[in-house]
């Protein structure tokens, strides 16, 4: 057991931190993109009326897609205040889309970022790595040895009663540490197994890609694929092909006021139109699931010519305990306590991987110290670039956010990109200044490393604060006194963050003198 | 440094990624043969799948912890090799036979 | 504050005083908090019995306020928040859990 504890941690330690630091900002995807998306700076509640899908949105649909495979609307909703359309073209898979002012349907500007719910939640769970699915078979692996250390390391926590409340602050940093992370790790872990088993049971599709070939063997010897057949029968997730005959599209009002009066008024806040202008054509509607932990996966299906219901999808049990499941890992219902009680625990499982990685590079140390070895030091580079790295690679991707000019191509390069790539290009510097701290000196560098990252995640905090600030005027007072949650809540978060990172620099300032006052004792 | 130094701990590697590759191919043999059997149980098709998929990362996580608490790496080996041979041949015979 | 933000206050402050007696009831704990004061098997008895009420308590506080499946979800987090809580009060300023359950030094006895 315990060689099981140290191996998963060591290989997968910073991997793991990387996924428990974005899936944590992914609980406030939404939040962090009002922030970093200032013409979606808007506020939409459910007393508002939503636009008129025939009368307001139609035209937008003709005018901008008129011959596109398929449109997908989605209406205002809280956390996303505007109107969203969808659009694919028949020559390149790749949709566009557009964002609309809820009451107004004026075209907001474009945000010209991927923002967190498009960058920040996609590293989360596939490290934006899609050849493959690589990126999400290690993700997968992480979460597997997650489940694993969670486990092992109860078992080998011996005195896990008696020491459930054990946090000793005040002795030596390691003690310290160690007790930081046992305890972090005991209060937080019915919430990191529930996390970290639903993240992975959400994801089947990529993990037993071949589950259904057994149970489907009928279909698959009739020539239908056993994964077509299961997503059709499980998650209501048809295709039906075109006719390839011109047809009128019938009216979607009284398609969504038909499937309201079984869903409830106000509940449908998606609408996809497969092949809008043909006669086999088909328009299904989602339902939102903001008071229940379960997500809703039910559909209606409307045929696009007459408007009459072609079918309705409703969930089994068994399929709705998957979706349970995936509503836990999701959060996306309303409840803005769990929220972040959720976002906090995310934290607080950052601060368990990162105290164990730091407590198992401090024992491997006092054992090679006589050694000198060069592993070691590298494995504090490592450290460091996996935690303070990521951490600023975030911080980056958000000033960049703010600072590139509003253009469409910057360098060459579309402005999201050069964003994303601001994200990548300081962490591969943290991870170089690590490195050279660590080779610089081999048995005090990592500290200097930990201690100057930490500084330089107060100063990229408190410049994002500021970048937002000078860029859209959305000071913290400004939206404090009108109530804009998103902006206001992240401009304090980031505040807060600089505010540790300050605290850790001191405390590590503290302590390089402690080390070099043990080594001579030593000596 | 001796060879052994070298040997060790590649032999530990070897034995940790390889062993993890087994488990997960004995619960992947396990989620076929559940999801045939839930259903043969009565379960409609897609409840019995989804059901085995459920269940999937509870086997992996059990394989995984029964097989590196085993004392001698060996029988972890033997066992769950021979754990994903019969997962693996059973629905094979089962849907011969039916 | 709403009905259900309050409930899930409440929930927390059970929560916490349970947490606080449970540690109580370990012996070093109590060392910590009541300097002196020998511990007794009957208090450790009640000091459980009394942690295991307030966090069951608890359960329905935050039941009360939410559908069932929000409100252990809720119950289980706010668990993990009054852990936090009370390792952190014993760590800086353990006497503050004294006045959650008082206890005065006995007179001492003769031995027998």
């Amino acid at each position: 057991m315990g060689e099981l504890h140290t191996w998963a941690g060591v290989l997968l330690g910073v991997l793991l931190f990387a996924v428990f630091w974005t899936g944590s900002l992914s609980v406030f995807d939404k939040e962090i993109d009002r922030w970093m998306m200032p013409s979606t700076r808007l506020h939409w509640d459910d007393s508002m009326q939503r636009p008129s899908l025939d009368r307001d949105i139609r035209p937008l649909l003709e005018q901008r897609a008129a011959n596109a495979p398929v449109w997908t609307i989605i209406l205002p909703l809280e956390r996303t205040p505007f109107l969203t359309l969808t659009y694919g073209s028949e020559e390149s898979r790749k949709s566009s889309r557009d964002l609309f002012h809820p009451i107004t349907l004026e075209p907001l500007a474009k945000p010209l970022t991927l923002g967190a719910s498009g960058f920040i939640y996609p590293f989360h769970h596939n490290l934006t790595l899609r050849y493959k699915n690589i990126g999400a078979w290690l993700v997968g692996i992480a979460g597997m040895a997650m489940l694993c250390l969670l486990v092992s390391g109860v078992v080998i926590h011996r005195k896990l009663f008696s020491e459930f409340f054990t946090l000793r602050l005040h002795r030596a940093f390691g003690r310290s540490t160690l007790d930081v992370h046992n305890v972090a790790g005991v209060a937080l872990l019915p919430f990191h197994l529930l996390i970290t088993l639903s993240g992975l049971i959400v994801a089947f599709a990529i993990y037993y890609p071949d589950a259904p070939q057994h149970t489907y063997r009928e279909q698959v010897q009739s020539g239908v694929s056993a994964e077509r057949a299961f997503l059709g029968e499980a998650l209501g997730r048809i295709r039906l092909r075109a006719a390839k005959q011109p047809g009128e599209l019938a009216p979607l009002e009284p398609m969504v006021t038909k499937a309201e009066q079984y869903w409830g008024p106000g509940s449908v806040y998606l609408l996809r139109v497969n092949n809008p202008k043909d006669a086999n054509g088909n328009v299904l509607l989602r339902r939102t699931s903001h008071s229940s932990v379960t997500k809703d996966i039910d559909n209606f299906r409307f045929a696009n010519v007459s408007g009459e219901v072609m079918g309705r999808f409703q969930a089994s049990a068994t399929v709705n305990t998957w979706n349970f499941i995936a509503g836990l890992h999701y959060i996306q219902f309303r409840h803005d306590a769990l929220r972040w009680l959720y976002f906090l625990g995310g934290l607080g499982g950052c601060v368990v991987i990162a105290t164990g990685l730091f407590f198992w590079t401090q024992a491997r140390r006092k054992k090679q110290q006589r050694h000198g070895h060069l592993g070691v030091s590298l494995l504090d580079a490592l450290s460091v670039a996996g935690v303070c790295g990521v951490i600023l690679a975030t911080l980056a991707f958000l000033l960049a956010n703010r600072w590139l000019p509003m253009q469409e191509q910057l360098f060459g390069l579309g402005r999201a990109r050069v964003e994303i790539l601001s994200f990548y290009a300081v962490w591969l510097v943290a991870s170089v200044h690590a490195v050279w701290r660590v080779m610089q000196d081999p048995r005090l560098g990592y500290l200097h490393a930990w201690r100057e990252q930490c500084t330089a995640i107060a100063l990229l905090a408190v410049l994002a604060v500021l970048a937002n600030w000078l860029t859209t005027g959305d000071h913290l007072l400004a939206t404090l006194r009108s109530g804009n949650g998103p902006v206001a809540g992240t401009d304090l978060c980031l505040l807060a963050a600089a505010a540790l990172a300050l605290l850790a620099a001191h405390k590590l300032r503290r302590r390089v003198p402690q080390e070099e006052t043990l080594e001579v004792a030593h000596v | 440094m001796h060879l052994r130094d070298v040997i060790q701990p590649a032999a530990t590697a070897s034995h940790v990624v390889g062993l993890c590759a087994l488990a997960y191919f004995a619960s992947a043999q396990l989620v076929g043969l559940s999801g045939l059997l839930a259903w043969w149980a009565g379960m409609s098709q897609g409840d019995a799948v989804m059901l085995a998929l459920m269940l999937g990362f509870i086997y992996l996580l059990l394989l995984l912890l029964w097989g590196f608490s085993r004392e001698r790496r060996r029988n972890a080996w033997l066992l769950l090799g021979g754990l994903s041979l019969i997962a693996w041949v059973t629905p094979l015979l089962l849907q011969g036979q039916a | 504050m709403s009905d259900a933000a309050l409930y899930s206050l409440l929930a927390l402050l059970l929560a916490v005083l349970g947490f606080a007696w449970l540690a109580l009831a370990l012996p070093n704990h109590w060392r910590q908090v009541h300097q002196g004061v020998q511990q007794t098997a009957s208090r450790q008895v009640a000091l459980r019995s009394g942690a295991s009420l307030m966090l069951g308590l608890s359960l329905l506080c935050s039941l009360a306020g939410d559908s069932p499946a929000m409100a252990i979800l809720l119950w289980l987090m706010l668990l993990g928040v009054a852990t936090l809580l009370v390792a952190l009060t014993l760590s800086w300023r353990a006497q503050w859990l004294a006045l959650l359950w008082p206890a005065r030094p006995q007179a001492e006895r003769s031995a027998d």
